[in-house]
């Protein structure tokens, strides 16, 4: 996993610039679970979307598209886009929770 | 159950740009308000963090090509075309214009760093990252502080302080003239093992440079602090512990 020089702390830092071997990163159980999900799973989840944030959804994080080349694709001021993305992804994180209760 | 588990709403201006920051919409100075903002709530470097894995999972389940068919007719159907659009040239002007809006609206936490010290710390990686990239990443090379003093005269207006410090392990390496805003200013750069440190010296006769601590920018560290009009600024790959005692250093040599 790559992990950014500025993310790590002083100490983690210092030893990676002496060349010591960093531990895995641990990270908290919500982010774990989403790291679980697999593409069967986020097809279905993505699927139940409503379909505006599910649009926006797609094209950001799996078509790769700007901000503005959405709001272009959809025909909506792109703090539309923002708050869309923002609520499709919350949206879709929490459904990731659930499904593994 | 599961609402223990859900993060705190955070507030609406600042969870949109928490996106807008992770998917690299936002500009230098809004970017650097944005990670403050994160670095002192940890509520929302929590939320940072599970989108992130989630952008990551994304990108891990459904490399770039193909869409998967069922996607596509369900795009096709939403937005009646899954043409990409050319790439176009513009930049993201409206993303930062909406940043801008949202960071001034909520501006409690904008105060804790001024756009002017934006700017410079901008401008400072800027420089050294530019220095880096040359050939030649110093204008003069030489561990003699006597040839690198002089080597300023005549070609900014101040001669800037350059101590000896390889006995603590911070040798001399040279120099070089970065230019901020329209001044040409000092650049001298050390050494600590294979790390290179920037140390700029600036002109503050207005004083509107306050002594700024250390926080890393895109992995660079930043260290600064003020003699009489002079504010300096020592950045750095090397860690900030060791940045510090070179500052240290640099401030007790005489």
């Amino acid at each position: 996993m790559l992990v950014g020089i500025d993310d790590l702390a002083e100490k983690e830092r210092i030893e990676v610039e002496l060349g010591k071997e960093r531990a895995e990163a641990t990270t908290d159980p919500e982010s774990e679970m989403i790291a679980r999900a697999d593409a069967k799973q986020l097809e279905s989840l993505i699927a139940a979307l409503p379909v505006e944030f599910r649009e926006t959804l797609v094209l950001r994080d799996l078509q790769g598209l700007g901000y503005r080349e959405i709001s272009e694709v959809i025909g909506a001021p792109v703090g539309t886009v923002m708050s869309r993305l923002a609520r499709a992804r919350r949206r879709l994180m929490a459904a990731i929770r659930e499904g593994n209760l | 159950m599961i609402a223990s588990s859900i993060p705190k709403p955070v507030d609406g201006d600042s969870d949109l740009l928490v996106h807008a920051y992770l998917d690299g919409e936002l500009d230098a100075a809004s970017y650097l308000a944005v990670e403050q903002m994160i670095d002192a709530n940890p509520a929302l470097s929590e939320t940072v963090t599970s989108i992130g894995v989630l952008q990551e999972t994304l990108r891990r389940e459904f490399p770039p090509e193909p869409i998967p068919s069922y996607l596509k007719s369900r795009i096709d159907a939403a937005v009646g075309t899954t043409k990409r659009p050319v790439r176009p040239t513009w930049t993201l002007m409206a993303a930062s214009v909406v940043a801008a809006m949202a960071l001034s609206s909520s501006s409690t936490w904008l105060a804790l760093r001024t756009p002017a010290t934006n700017i410079i710390m901008t401008e400072l990686v800027d420089g050294h990252m530019r220095a880096l990239a040359a050939p030649q990443p110093i204008d003069i090379v030489s561990s003699d502080r006597h040839t690198v003093k002089p080597w300023f005269t005549g070609k900014i207006p101040q001669s800037p302080k350059v101590v000896d410090l390889t006995g603590e392990g911070f040798p001399l390496v040279g120099a070089r003239i970065d230019v901020f805003g329209k001044t040409p200013v000092p650049t001298l750069v050390y050494s600590r093992r294979r790390h290179l440190i920037s140390l700029t010296a600036v002109l503050s006769s207005d004083g509107a440079f306050s002594p700024y601590s250390s926080r890393p920018i895109n992995g660079f560290n930043i260290v600064s602090w003020n003699v009489g009009e002079t504010t300096y600024w020592a950045l750095s790959d090397l860690n900030v512990t060791e940045l510090h005692a070179f500052a240290k250093l640099f401030q007790q040599a005489s």
